[in-house]
């Protein structure tokens, strides 16, 4: 009765093997060679300049949010542009809520004073 | 290529969409005016003009955008008793949140977006839809649990509910990319819409495909593990304690009923239209996780010295006698359970607002000994908390006891017999634990001097919250053949 669900259990057993396969190889076979280059925190191969441990302004938190918001405005609008003609008075109407919505967000922010930048 | 414009039908949508625009509005006046009072009137005339379109479109029965959503009584008359229970949060909320110094505009805001995405959950028709639903109202209650963010445990809770409720969608998703695997697989139904998912079974029945199939069966579980989380359905109901306690009592008392509510009848659907074929393969194990529910949550909430927390398992338990009326599949067990939602949301969310009135600045929990001696420090409260615990408990001539004579008549009728056992047992162990709210109340001394000078913030719109709930359960209980026959009337008559 339970035969059909052998496929699951298998890509189960499979994913528990393939990490620990990977981690445990190469904790085996990798040899250890610790330098001093090897031991500095890796920082997209620049020289680190100071402890990681620091405090980040969250303004910058708050300025990606609302990038993502005007990068969605934009994946959307893109498509709409290349068939604005086929689309017509109806494509207008349902990207006019849109980007009603969306101003709305934009007035909001900015009256909350999200764009202030200190 | 010429361009279709797909057939719109806003008035099917009318519920959701109306309070959506109006819960934007509520964010713009936000900007204009610090007066909370404001707010909260501007989003309770919202709320009754929702209820309104609901009157208008009463009685038709249609589908739009593709089938995507459905508009009925059954989902029409759910939307009411969740439009109520916001209204009724709101009353909570509208002294408790300036006496917290939690006064932000976007309170009421995302109130008005999470129950649109409840509205547009229980008018789902299509997974995808569903998908949707349970996202809007999950993030407007994770920023919502957060609200009271200075106290720890409030940012703990929504942290906890934004994590686990992440991990939920996950199975949702992939519970539908499954679901739709094995429906479309073989031919050109290329649609996530319940109904096409039903046909698309029937067909293959009658090809003499079993459609009892790993893939399908594994892809509902994970649908329903999701909806489950959201019901805190017993194995998945880890996070409701801590969310409860922390998130600020108004939230509780409206989450707690009608994140429940909407989810439910999200199941109902997703049970009775799609997958009424494969009824022999879900309905036992439902059985089961309904009879855990009930069993663990009023077992455990004996344990509970916390106020929050015996409520937050109180309402795992009640969340298992849902199901019951739930997974009967039958008009019946949807009309019981639309009783059962009427009666556990105007119960529930007075026993919290009871809660609020008690709540000072600045205290970190209710605890059942601060309780002690509160009929002499506000008789009519505590009339009112007994009147909660006694409705919560399921004694006669109170709403509670409708709602759970409803769901046990509808499981009895599905051939249910033993979960109906299970419910009547586990009814009596509750009221251990409600019955002792009201002992402290009335027999017992007040712990210190202190405590017995406690301010009660009974003020204006509680006690009209108050009083609306009280009058409710009351008539729910003493004369309930109108309610009765109106949800039995509409919602049999949707079903057909």
């Amino acid at each position: 009765m339970l035969r059909p669900y052998l496929p699951i259990l298998i890509i189960f057993i499979v994913g528990v093997i393939i990490p620990l396969a990977a981690l445990g190889l190469s904790a085996l076979l990798g040899p250890r060679k610790a330098t001093k280059r090897k031991l500095v925190p890796y920082e997209s191969g620049m020289n680190p300049i100071g402890p990681a441990m620091q405090r980040t302004p969250v303004r910058f938190y708050v300025v990606a949010m609302l990038f993502i918001l005007f990068d969605i405005e934009i994946i959307f609008l893109t498509p709409y542009a290349l068939y604005f003609r086929q689309m017509g008075l109806f494509g207008l109407g349902e990207m006019g809520v849109f980007l009603a919505i969306l101003l709305l967000g934009f007035v909001y922010i900015w009256r909350k004073g999200a764009l202030r930048w200190d | 290529m010429p361009f279709n414009p797909p057939s719109i039908d806003l008035t099917v949508l009318g519920m959701p969409a109306l309070l959506m625009a109006w819960g934007m509005l509520v964010l713009l006046i936000d900007l204009f005016t610090s007066n909370q009072r404001v707010l909260a009137t501007v989003s309770l005339i919202g709320l009754i003009a929702t209820a309104g379109v609901g009157l208008l479109t009463w009685g038709t029965q249609r589908t739009a955008f593709f089938d995507m959503v459905v508009l009925d009584n059954f989902g029409t008359v759910v939307n009411w008793i969740l439009l109520g229970a916001t209204a009724l949060s709101i009353l909570l909320a509208l002294d408790y949140l300036p006496r917290q110094n939690l006064m932000r505009g976007e309170f009421y805001a995302l109130l008005l977006f999470a129950t649109s995405g409840m509205l547009l959950l229980v008018q789902a028709n299509d997974l995808v839809m569903i998908f949707i639903g349970v996202e809007l109202l999950s993030i407007s209650l994770y920023v919502l649990t957060g609200f009271a963010v200075p106290r720890i445990s409030s940012g703990e809770a929504a942290m906890k509910y934004l994590l686990l409720g992440a991990f939920a969608a996950g199975f949702l998703v992939y519970g539908i990319a499954l679901i739709y695997g094995f429906v479309a697989a073989n031919d050109a139904i290329s649609s996530t819409s319940l109904t096409a998912i039903s046909q698309d079974l029937a067909a293959k029945q009658a090809a003499g495909i079993a459609i009892n199939d790993p893939i399908i069966l594994t892809g509902l579980g994970f649908v329903l593990i999701a909806l489950g989380f959201k019901v805190s359905m017993v194995p998945f109901h880890a996070w409701t304690p801590d969310v409860y306690e922390g998130a600020p009592t108004p939230i509780t008392a409206y989450m707690s009923v009608t994140t429940k509510g909407a989810a439910l009848v999200a199941i109902i659907r997703l049970l009775t239209v799609a997958f009424a074929a494969l009824r022999p393969e879900w309905q036992f194990i439902f059985a089961i996780l309904a009879a855990l529910t009930m069993t663990y949550g009023n077992i455990v909430a004996i344990a509970q010295k916390n106020l929050k927390r015996m409520l937050a398992y109180s309402s795992i338990a009640h969340a298992g006698y849902m199901l019951m009326g739930v997974l009967s599949a039958s008009p019946l067990g949807a009309s019981a359970f639309v009783i059962y939602l009427v009666a556990y949301a105007l119960t529930n969310i007075g026993a919290f607002a009871v809660l609020t009135t008690l709540e000072n600045r600045g205290m970190a929990a209710l605890e059942l000994q601060d309780l002690r001696g509160l009929y002499r420090r506000h008789p009519w409260l505590s009339v009112a908390m007994v009147i909660f615990m006694f409705s919560l408990a399921g004694v006669p001539l109170t709403a509670g006891f409708m709602g759970k004579f409803a769901v046990f008549q509808a499981a009895w009728d599905a051939d249910l017999k033993w979960l109906v056992l299970v419910g009547v047992l586990t009814s009596v162990i509750s009221a251990f634990f409600y019955l002792r709210v009201t002992v402290q109340m009335f027999m017992e001394e007040p712990v210190s001097a202190e405590a017995a000078e406690r301010p009660v913030f009974a003020t204006a719109p509680l006690v009209v919250g108050l009083t609306i709930a009280v009058v409710g359960i009351i008539i729910l209980g003493v004369v309930p053949s109108q309610v009765l026959n109106f949800v039995n009337n509409t919602v049999v008559a949707a079903a057909r």
